[in-house]
């Protein structure tokens, strides 16, 4: 399975919103803790909704949460 | 584990041993009447099997993870599903494929209607395989 074009900063939002767990996030967002845990590592594209939803909840632009990894152009 | 991923895990094995055994107790070249008997006596046996195994497992899973059992079906889950079904319909058409192949070279009704279950239930396996492996890899 290729890996996403871009990197995230899910993780380190999520430890500075008062260490929010996967769980909660996802309940946030509309999704399972399991498609959290695979937007973090790179497994896996979220829909763009979903990634604006996720920058939402940390009330950061799009940008800030996702970025386009120049290595891979 | 999410609990669809555990019920995919559970339809994997059941099929696969339950129709593993069908195939393999299945009284064949005993004529047209009595394999159909033969056949749908297996299938109605094998089908309350599933429902009691895959009832019981879903409740127990439901009961140790409600919000897990109980949580909708998100774009990732759908993703899975869509591709991994889309895959085995291509498995599908080709077992199809070639019990039309198989009913031209024998006359056996039954051989042919189990060769048609043959291909149903690999394109199943194939189905809950795929979802599996998504389901580890990511997506």
């Amino acid at each position: 399975m290729a890996r996403p074009p871009f990197t995230n900063d899910i993780r380190t939002l999520r430890f500075l919103a008062d260490e929010m767990t996967q769980g909660e996030l996802g309940d946030r967002v509309g999704v399972t803790r399991q498609t959290i845990a695979a937007i973090e590592q790179g497994k896996y594209s979220p829909s763009l909704e979903v990634a604006f939803r996720i920058a939402h909840v940390f009330d950061k632009p799009l940008e800030v949460v996702f970025q386009w990894d120049d290595a891979s152009d | 584990m999410a609990f669809r991923e555990k019920i995919d895990w559970l339809s994997f094995a059941v099929i696969l041993l339950g129709f593993s055994a069908y195939f393999w107790i299945f009284p064949y070249g005993v004529g047209d009447r009595e394999g159909m008997a033969a056949q749908a006596g297996l299938l109605i046996a094998l089908a309350i099997i599933f429902t009691i195994v895959m009832t019981t497992a879903a409740t127990l899973f439901a009961v140790m993870r409600p919000r897990d059992a109980n949580a909708p079906a998100d774009e990732r889950d759908r993703n899975i599903t869509r591709r991994a079904s889309g895959f085995a319909y291509y498995v599908l058409i080709a077992g199809l494929a070639g019990c039309f192949a198989l009913a031209h070279i024998t006359r056996d009704l039954v051989l042919v209607l189990n060769a048609v279950l043959a291909a149903a239930v690999v394109a199943e396996l194939v189905r809950l395989g795929l979802q599996i492996r998504f389901y580890r890899t990511g997506a």
